[in-house]
């Protein structure tokens, strides 16, 4: 069963790498909306985690929603595709590491995932798993970065 | 192929640094490069509603301008709806914390009078921490809330007065 589905994979990576851009890069790209209309709210969330210090927050929520913007739209776009995932992939790994140990801490507040300041979405284990949903597939474009649909050929 | 993808990644992340620092030197909600402390200008002079006109409207959602009559008038007691983390970075002046979700157990709310008028609020016009709380302030009895919806993303843009809980 296993060998099947691993074969089928092989067979298909272009369209599976057509999937896994499209769908990361959409991801990503509506993250960073709300994150760029509003820096200090998100810069909030990012002091709620208790890592970053005020200062470094402030770079990070001017820096981090662009830098999935650039991500997501060149994903989508299929250009650069192995150095767009890799990066997502350490972006990702911070983010789980983030949500963990904000969970093992005990902090309940907001995700900053999706939508910035005091939103309904508060950091959970769920949150977890959907990045590690995320990370599966931008390890698996770092792997298989060529696809159907992609400007860079 | 392999090769390139450091170089690449370097002009992504180079890119959209360069990008973020533009476009929050023209943002009006930008953050300072530096820790910031609360802004505490005034503005909004000239209004023409008293407090007495806007707490006896029909309606209970109130824009900025009367909202910052309230404030200035004292004539309510703010209440901030959100985790108290968020309330401990910055709150509206002078308004109280009285998180949503522990509201029925939060002792502050039995310490408030039942017929004074407070006005609540969130983060803004998506949240609906705020209204939540009023529900909740409804049932137990209290007669005069009203909604700020615009919420610390208004107040914030307004410059108006905020402090922080250290």
């Amino acid at each position: 069963m296993f060998e099947k589905i691993k074969l089928f994979l092989q067979n298909h990576s272009g369209a599976v790498s057509l999937i896994a851009r499209v769908v990361l890069g959409l991801i990503f790209v509506y993250a960073s909306i709300e994150k760029i209309t509003y820096p200090e709210p998100f810069a909030q969330n990012i002091i709620a985690y208790e890592i970053l210090p005020q200062a470094l927050a402030n770079i990070a929520a001017i820096w981090l929603p662009w830098l999935e913007m650039f991500c997501g739209l060149l994903l989508i776009a299929g250009i650069w595709v192995r150095a767009n995932a890799a990066i997502l992939s350490i972006l990702l790994t911070i983010f789980i590491i983030a949500i963990a140990s904000a969970l093992i801490r005990g902090l309940d507040i907001s995700c900053g995932c999706f939508e910035v300041g005091d939103s309904e979405a508060m950091v959970g284990w769920r949150r977890v798993i959907e990045d590690a949903g995320m990370m599966i597939l931008s390890l698996w474009l770092m792997k298989f970065p060529r696809s159907h649909w992609a400007l860079e050929k | 192929m392999i090769k390139k993808s450091p170089i690449q990644a370097a002009v992504i992340l180079f890119g959209s640094l360069i990008a973020g620092l533009a476009f929050n030197n023209f943002n009006p909600g930008g953050v300072s490069l530096l820790a910031s402390g609360p802004s505490t200008s005034i503005s909004a002079s000239g209004n023409t509603l008293t407090p007495h006109e806007i707490l006896s409207k029909t309606g209970r959602t109130l824009s900025l301008a009367e909202t910052q009559v309230l404030f200035e008038s004292k004539a309510a007691v703010f209440i901030d709806a959100r985790p108290p983390s968020f309330y401990q970075a910055e709150h509206i002046k002078s308004a109280i914390s009285v998180y949503y979700k522990t509201a029925g157990l939060n002792p502050a709310l039995d310490k408030l009078k039942k017929n004074d008028p407070y006005v609540v609020y969130c983060k803004g016009p998506n949240c609906n921490q705020a209204q939540l709380l009023a529900d909740t302030m409804h049932k137990a009895g209290f007669t005069k809330i009203f909604l700020f919806p615009g919420g610390m993303q208004e107040w914030r843009l307004a410059q108006y007065p905020m402090d922080r809980t250290p």
